[in-house]
């Protein structure tokens, strides 16, 4: 009774079902915990997560359970450092989407807490808003500048070497 | 704007921007109150230092260009040398920095011999500067500082240890509270310390200062038959502690995954050599008064050359060679001549191989200090969250 080949449903908000591997729910931490307290039966209602980022989430969770499986299987040896090289740059195709459903995975990596996702997910923010000016900070994550201008002007000259670039 | 994208809470803001260069997120300050607010709270600032510690340590260097010192920082995995910016004006033989603690340098400037130095703090990625005037003192002695952080009163202290000329032992301690903004003099162990000469050198592990001391037991021309140990200062505590040490030569005082580590070189016939690291371990037990004990945790090959360990990067030692040639044939022999070396050696511990690499600019062996950027601000440290 091998327990990869189980399975387990979860729901989005949205009132679609995904059904995922044991060893990808094993990603998420959250997922775990509820299977542990209220068995594999049921559906797994995550009414946190939309259908479009559930299917991400799901896609990533796949990926990294069959990794996970394959340096395993070959005693842990043979997958070596060119394994994680290739894994990372899945990671990085992988996060390549529009703004809104990256940090929809972001949101949903902490809900599901898989913390690798949330790191990859967040670094891949912090690498694209590194170099931007104060306003296209607030462009890219839908942010009211409520300062005065004369608050801003102030805040700029008190540290005027932060605001050039490189 | 693009009102499409979801809404991300504080934690997850600051997920993100602990992962930024410093430069950074004092820009990003005036986005919004509320990104300023998270910006300069406690927790943002020791998650961002967290995160630069572990992944982005560098090596500090010290020079002089003819008229002050200059700064340079070097990421090993880069092997790219990056020359600091807006520096204060440093003095080279009057200002001698003293400590490299979570982003902030200690400098202590010393005008006079006879008198306690005063000191210069600076956040090099912040492009913060503060002044700290020396104790008033009529004390004729040498001056043994060390620098680190208070956990408990949250604060950067500045700890001088007053010894005297012939013996150098410690007669008056005296403590500087960046908070405070003022010298104290503080009680300590006499009978602990007595005979007990210090090292300058001082290193700052998790809020305890150690300095390298000696203890003279015999009457005697040399120092050989000196004790080696260290000497231990908990900020918090403001307590000493002496810990024995494994070795009988004099180490080099470093810092390995978090803790006091010792970077010894035995130097066998034929100008060989190989390094010991020494870990020094909390022993985990019932008592919990923290007892130490040292780990050897690594011993390298023989190498046919004089090493001589400085630090440690990344869990790798970096180290002077002498004589490098016989490891490294064709090495450009003009290193050896009037200018001092140019390159550095990584010592991998785990692939126990030693790598040669270029620093393309001239530096003293001595002055290597390991730094890593932080936020850690030099005055009005906010301790309540906004």
């Amino acid at each position: 009774m091998a327990s990869s080949s189980k399975t387990i449903t979860v729901v989005s908000s949205d009132g679609d079902e995904f059904e995922m591997t044991m060893k990808a729910a094993e990603q998420s931490k959250l997922i775990t915990h509820m299977l542990d307290e209220f068995g594999v039966s049921d559906k797994v209602p995550l009414y946190n997560v939309n259908s479009e980022t559930m299917a991400k989430v799901m896609e990533y969770c796949k990926k990294h359970a069959d990794h996970e499986a394959a340096k395993e299987e070959d005693g842990g040896a043979a997958i070596g450092a060119g394994g994680e090289e290739e894994l990372k740059k899945w990671d990085d195709e992988f996060l390549k989407v529009e703004n809104g459903l990256l940090f929809n995975i972001i949101l949903a990596a902490n809900y599901l807490e898989i913390k690798s996702l949330l790191d990859s997910s967040c670094q891949a923010v912090a690498d694209m808003i590194k170099g931007k000016t104060p306003e296209q900070i607030r462009e890219i994550f839908n942010i009211k500048n409520d300062f005065t201008p004369e608050e801003e002007a102030k805040l700029r000259s008190e540290n005027e070497w932060a605001f050039q670039e490189d | 704007m693009d009102s499409h994208v979801p809404f991300l809470p504080r934690d997850i803001i600051t997920n993100i921007l602990k992962r930024l260069p410093v430069k950074f997120p004092i820009r990003f300050r005036c986005v919004c109150k509320d990104w300023k607010n998270l910006l300069k709270t406690p927790s943002f600032i020791s998650a961002h230092l967290h995160h630069s510690q572990n992944q982005n340590p560098f090596l500090l260097f010290t020079r002089f260009n003819g008229d002050h010192t200059l700064f340079d920082l070097l990421d090993c995995s880069m092997q790219q040398l990056v020359e600091v910016q807006n520096v204060p004006v440093i003095e080279w033989v009057r200002d001698r920095l003293v400590s490299s603690c979570n982003g902030l340098l200690c400098f202590r400037i010393d005008p006079s011999l006879t008198s306690p130095p005063s000191f210069l703090l600076w956040n090099p990625a912040a492009s913060e500067v503060r002044q700290v005037p020396g104790p008033l003192t009529d004390f004729d002695g040498l001056f043994f500082v060390g620098f680190g952080f208070n956990p408990i009163l949250y604060d950067y202290q500045i700890v001088i240890n007053y010894g005297t000329h012939f013996s150098r032992e410690v007669k008056r301690v005296e403590v500087y509270s960046l908070s405070v903004g003022s010298w104290k003099e503080i009680e300590f162990d006499e009978n602990l310390l007595e005979g007990i000469s210090l090292r300058l050198e001082s290193i700052t592990v998790n809020g305890v200062i150690f300095w390298l001391a000696s203890k003279q037991m015999m009457k005697g021309d040399d120092g050989d038959d000196d004790a080696h140990m260290i000497v231990s200062f908990n900020i918090a505590m403001e307590v000493f502690a002496l810990i024995q040490i494994p070795v009988s030569d004099s180490p080099r005082l470093t810092v390995y995954e978090g803790k006091p580590a010792l970077l010894v070189s035995t130097a066998s016939e034929n100008f060989k050599s190989f390094i010991d690291l020494w870990v020094m371990e909390e022993e985990t037990g019932l008592s919990s008064k923290g007892m130490w004990t040292w780990n050897k945790k690594y011993t390298s090959d023989v190498f046919p050359c004089i090493l001589s360990p400085l630090t440690i990067w990344r869990s790798q030692i970096v180290c002077n060679v002498v004589k490098p040639d016989e490891l490294f044939p064709g090495t450009n022999r003009e290193g050896m001549k009037d200018e001092p070396a140019t390159f550095l050696y990584l010592f991998n511990l785990t692939t126990n191989e030693l790598k040669m690499f270029p620093t393309g600019r001239l530096f003293p062996d001595d002055d290597i200090f390991n730094y890593c950027e932080s936020l850690e601000p030099l005055d009005n440290r906010q301790v309540e969250e906004p």
